[in-house]
């Protein structure tokens, strides 16, 4: 009989009781993680310091790589979301130990919506989005462009804005909702909460399928308004799950290197989870040539120009390399079982997905600021470092507050005696 | 008492004993009179799992186990390593792949040379869905049949269906196999071996 009463440190939730026989110590991290925070706090004011002078030296440029770097994190603290509703969603045994990775990365979402504000201030400078200029400067009743008057009902103002705190609140409310059901389970347990979260999960992925999507098309193909393609929140979608994913096994491997979480979450975990990005590998390309072969065919102009834009110059090579390196690449590194079920392999696979995954993010938004070819810009590095700095602070915090797995889910005892069928 | 994490084990449970006594020497109509092979049953799952491990121990290499569901580690415990059907899919993928590029480009570059819908011969945009397309016929050809060749089908008698308790093995029997090709199996002392492991009912089935 041996039970634990480990008290909170913060001293409001009510205290924890830890079930017996567990393989690991699965208590908040504490100090453990101490020299790595102070790491990421040093990286995140440096570049945090970077971001401050970019903006008072070149300012167009400093709202092109803040986006470029900010939809990089909101990205992946989305797909962390993603990950929690479809947990709950599918009725997942197998994952219920992830889960807490999961709520955990999808905390950056609160830091991140304060930090979107600098977006609001380049689209309201007219430093950002194409959109926001014309509307200002084309007479309001005019035809001068068609284009503009019949999109002029979606890209204005005061509907943007609206538009961005729906987003923000959906993301904000079932993050938040979701993450206190599930720390309370960690002190009362029972199955009544778990079935709580699998009621309101499926009416989550729908919101935040459709927020996305929206998000997407506002923030990332707005800047170039007069494009028109259905496929683009799918395309920001397939892009930031892989990423989250990624983010999802970097995390678990840094937690297992520091000695934690070893038979919990073990390589069977992982090697699931690397078969999911396997399946997300195939997903983003499936999605990224639809787009492209659809609009390649249609060969319509106000479609084609997103394409055109990224034919010029080094945008060329970089639009042929990104197949390659982002689909060739990663799909015969994940193919291999033994690839998958090795902590280094994971390790390599992820780090590249998430360096493409920010490829990607600059190659969707950059060309926009420089349309004749690459201008690598240090503000481009010291973005994504600062916002993926935010997502990983974010998660660590709550590893070093609350228990590491969901303790008291029913479903614990599957979690982790996991194994995956031997081929 | 501490809460057991992990795999549920079995509960105890019992060989029920056939009507009448299993013969050492199970004949199969139109036999060869030689052995294919001892069978042994066993309790459940981790019986039978100590067993496959004793067996594969004791140098026997031909094992097979049969168990109406899947028994964690039951693989490994009688030595089976990866399947190579995975090989065939890369195979077949491949092979889908490499036909459907040669085929296309062949017939719209050389052969029948076509302007469609204002692009250029080469246009290998427009071939990337029969790419797809054939890749994945072609991969799951290649698992299905080979599958079907690796398992040995289609088989419309086997030499353990003359074994009397032999059909419990899709409702509640787990069996443990030892083939005539081991070298180091001989009918008595087979039998005898999987008699002192706790099988039950074991006999020698003629091939």
């Amino acid at each position: 009989m041996s039970t634990a009463n480990i008290t909170d440190g913060a001293g409001g939730p009510p205290p924890l009781t830890y079930p017996a026989g567990l393989p690991d110590r699965v208590a908040p991290v504490g100090d453990a993680l101490a020299s790595g925070i102070r790491t990421l706090v040093a990286v995140l004011l440096g570049t945090g310091a970077l971001l401050v002078i970019g903006l008072f030296t070149d300012a167009k440029q400093f709202y092109h790589s803040y986006l470029f770097g900010y939809v990089f994190a909101l990205d992946i603290a989305l797909g962390a979301l993603f990950w929690t509703l479809i947990h709950h969603v599918a009725d997942a045994g197998w994952s219920v130990g992830l889960r807490r990775v999961f709520e955990n990365i999808n905390r950056a979402i609160i830091p991140l919506t304060a930090l979107f504000v600098p977006v609001l201030v380049g689209t309201f400078t007219g430093n950002l989005h194409a959109w926001y200029e014309f509307v200002h400067t084309v007479p309001q009743k005019g035809h001068g462009e068609h284009l503009w008057h019949v999109k002029h009902l979606y890209f204005n103002t005061p509907f943007f804005a609206t538009r961005i705190v729906i987003y923000f609140a959906v993301w904000i409310g079932y993050s938040v909702v979701m993450r206190n059901w599930s720390t309370k389970q960690d002190a009362v347990g029972g199955v009544a909460l778990t079935r709580k979260m699998q009621w309101w999960a499926p009416s989550g992925v729908a919101l935040l399928g459709l927020t996305t999507t929206f998000f997407a098309f506002d923030v990332l193909m707005s800047l170039q308004y007069s494009w028109f393609s259905t496929i683009f929140g799918v395309y920001f979608w397939a892009g930031g799950i892989r990423g989250s994913l990624a983010t999802v096994v970097l995390v678990v491997l840094g937690l297992r290197a520091a000695g934690f979480l070893r038979n919990t979450i073990t390589m069977e975990h992982l090697h699931d989870v690397a078969k999911i990005m396997f399946g997300f590998t195939v997903f983003w390309t499936y999605i990224a040539f639809a787009q492209y072969f659809l609009i390649w065919y249609g060969n319509v102009p106000e479609e084609t120009q997103f394409y055109l834009l990224r034919r010029n110059g080094a945008w060329n090579t970089m639009s042929i390399l990104l197949p390659i390196l982002y689909f060739v690449v990663p799909f015969f590194m994940l193919l291999p079982r033994a690839h998958k079920r090795s902590p280094v392999w994971l390790a390599l696979i992820s780090s590249w997905i998430l360096v493409m995954h920010a490829y990607d993010l600059y190659w969707q938004v950059m060309p926009v600021l420089h349309q004749d070819t690459i201008h690598f810009h240090w503000l481009d590095a010291a973005a994504p470092v600062f916002m993926f700095s935010v997502v990983l602070l974010s998660a660590i915090w709550g590893f070093t507050r609350l228990p590491l797995i969901p303790i008291r889910d029913a479903r614990l005892n599957e979690t982790i005696g996991y194994e995956n069928e031997t081929p | 008492m501490a809460a057991a994490y992990g795999p549920p084990s079995h509960p105890p449970t019992e060989v029920q004993p056939h009507t009448e006594p299993v013969p050492a020497f199970i004949p199969t109509p139109g036999g060869t009179g030689k052995p294919w092979g001892a069978v042994a049953e066993f309790a459940n799952g981790t019986d039978l799992l100590a067993a496959a491990k004793k067996a594969l121990a004791a140098g026997y290499k031909h094992l097979d186990a049969w168990t109406p569901f899947y028994v964690h580690g039951m693989k490994e415990a009688i030595g089976r390593t990866r399947s190579r059907l995975p090989l065939f899919t890369l195979a077949g993928g491949l092979t889908g792949l490499t036909a459907a590029a040669a085929l296309q480009f062949y017939l719209m570059t050389y052969y029948y040379p076509t302007i469609v819908g204002g692009k250029e011969y080469r246009a290998w945009e427009a071939f990337v869905p029969v790419f797809f397309e054939m890749t994945i016929l072609f991969s799951g050809f290649f698992t299905l049949f080979s599958l079907i060749g690796l398992c040995g089908l289609p088989k419309f008698f086997h030499p353990l269906d003359s074994h009397p308790t032999f059909n419990r093995g899709t409702q509640a029997g787990f069996f443990l196999t030892i083939e005539a090709l081991d070298a180091s199996f001989s009918p008595d002392a087979t039998r005898a071996f999987l008699e002192s492991l706790g099988g039950k009912h074991v006999a020698v089935v003629e091939a």
